[in-house]
């Protein structure tokens, strides 16, 4: 074992770690682009101690983090590949990313976590779509950008890991397009229906395709744009035909974050 | 896109995990420019970003700029993932964690060994422990075995580097030993870690 602890070996070993001095950190980083043996090394490292960051509790970022990230992207339409700018621009990614998970049909796995997510809503009942999505308090003095986004994207999820639609949200157009980006679970009975979740009070924004059909909603709340940055969508389990009551009844099935789209 | 995404084998040649089947075809999206894709990309993978950002630095404002800096990074090199070298969020993980060491070792003076010590992690804390085992689809199970067989100053000095982003000099002044002392501690850690991986790799 030791005899097949080289150099090389010590030099990834000690850069995955993390204990190297800024200037070998970034010799070691040059190295690797023409060593493929100590990129491979390296990489087998990373792959070694990252359950150490898989068991690192997620924290949120607070929402202006993306605001920063997509204003300092270099500006559209430049030197990059062709790029559709309406709200197709993502389709060739969605068809990518639902033949890859085409073939992850619902786990008996997922149905249990499903199954229990389930349990515990009816539990909490109506209310219960309050309690899951806490709002994040608005920063004080929440300012809106000059020019207000106009498109925006969620990706409704079960868990982090069991995405169930990508919804795009387009005011210019007003429209919503929801996708779906894996085989969701039947309604069964019921329909689901999408709901924007702003200041803790759910409104509801129509009812969602089963299946792999993506549909299209009239954008029925037009202050949609208005949403704060905290806003959300879910997703709840209705009767057919939507929820009688005008507020979530069933359990909520798909979460997601409301986040603008850069330009 | 004809050809069908790569799907990334993790080493042990097991079957791509489920944020895997998400992410690699979102990278390769925005390889290609798509930015709908880099926003979805963003919204699947920052809160465990920022989290592992927030763990090295411990101030919520580095750790921002810090993510943001990954985010450019990744989108401006999506294109240069290859999926036999990992999960895509190992590979956005490593490119946070280079970041945000790059910062500490920037501005390392700013950070005083009492402020790490008052809010570290305990190395030995079994609650930790137990959710490293939990992680990582079995890979966290061996990880744990492993680091339990490890001399306990060599295991405390290994997840601070790791998870903390300690030097070896910080390390060694933390455990009181000369820094040759601890430099060899460390070797002889990785090097059983390593070889005791290896074997239960090969008989899961």
């Amino acid at each position: 074992m030791s005899e097949a602890w080289s150099k090389r070996e010590q030099l990834a070993a000690d850069y995955v770690l993390g204990t190297l001095p800024a200037a070998e950190r970034a010799a070691v980083e040059r190295l690797a682009v023409e060593d493929a043996a100590l990129a491979r090394l390296i990489a087998a490292w990373q792959q070694r101690l990252a359950a150490l960051d898989a068991a690192t509790p997620p924290v949120e970022p607070p929402p202006e983090l993306w605001r920063r990230i997509a204003a300092a992207l270099p500006p559209a339409g430049g030197s990059g590949p062709a790029e559709g700018d309406g709200p197709a621009a993502g389709a060739g990614t969605l068809v990518s990313l639902r033949r890859a998970l085409r073939r992850q049909r619902w786990a008996t796995a997922g149905f249990g976590a499903l199954a229990a997510g389930l349990a515990l809503l009816l539990l909490l009942g109506p209310s219960g779509l309050g309690l899951l999505l806490p709002e994040p308090p608005p920063p004080p003095g929440a300012e809106r950008p000059a020019a207000a986004p106009q498109r925006f994207v969620s990706l409704l999820r079960q868990d982090p890991d069991q995405p169930g639609f990508l919804v795009e949200v387009d005011l210019a157009r007003g429209e919503i397009v929801a996708r779906p980006v894996a085989p969701t679970p039947p309604a069964v009975g019921g329909d689901y229906e999408l709901w924007l979740v702003d200041q803790g009070k759910p409104r509801s924004l129509g009812l969602l395709p089963h299946g792999e059909k993506s549909g299209r909603l009239p954008l029925s709340i037009p202050q949609l744009g208005k949403a704060g940055p905290g806003a959300l969508l879910a997703v709840s389990l209705e009767p057919a035909g939507g929820s009688p009551s005008g507020q979530p009844t069933g359990p909520v099935v798909f979460r997601g974050r409301l986040i603008p789209l850069p330009d | 896109m004809t050809a069908e995404p790569r799907q990334a084998e993790s080493p042990a040649g097991g079957a791509p995990d489920s944020s895997t089947r998400v992410l690699a075809p979102l990278l390769a999206a925005c390889a290609a420019g798509d930015r709908a894709a880099f926003a979805t990309l963003y919204q699947a993978s920052s809160a465990k970003l920022f989290g592992v950002a927030l763990r090295i630095l411990r101030r919520d404002d580095w750790a921002r700029d810090v993510v943001q800096d990954a985010y450019l990074t990744i989108w401006r090199r999506a294109g240069d993932y290859r999926a036999e070298r990992g999960t895509p969020m190992t590979w956005m993980i490593a490119i946070v964690r280079n970041r945000a060491l790059d910062r500490l070792r920037r501005d390392r003076g700013e950070r005083s060994l009492d402020e790490l010590t008052e809010a570290g992690l305990e190395p030995d804390d079994p609650q930790a422990l137990a959710r490293v085992a939990a992680a990582g689809e079995g890979s966290g199970t061996r990880l744990v075995t492993c680091l339990g067989q490890l001399d306990a100053r060599a295991r405390r000095c290994i997840l601070r580097a790791y998870c903390e982003g300690y030097t070896h000099s910080e390390l060694a002044e933390r455990e009181a030993a000369a820094l040759g002392t601890v430099k060899s501690w460390i070797r002889r850690g990785l090097i059983q870690l390593k070889s005791c991986l290896e074997s239960r790799e090969a008989t899961p």
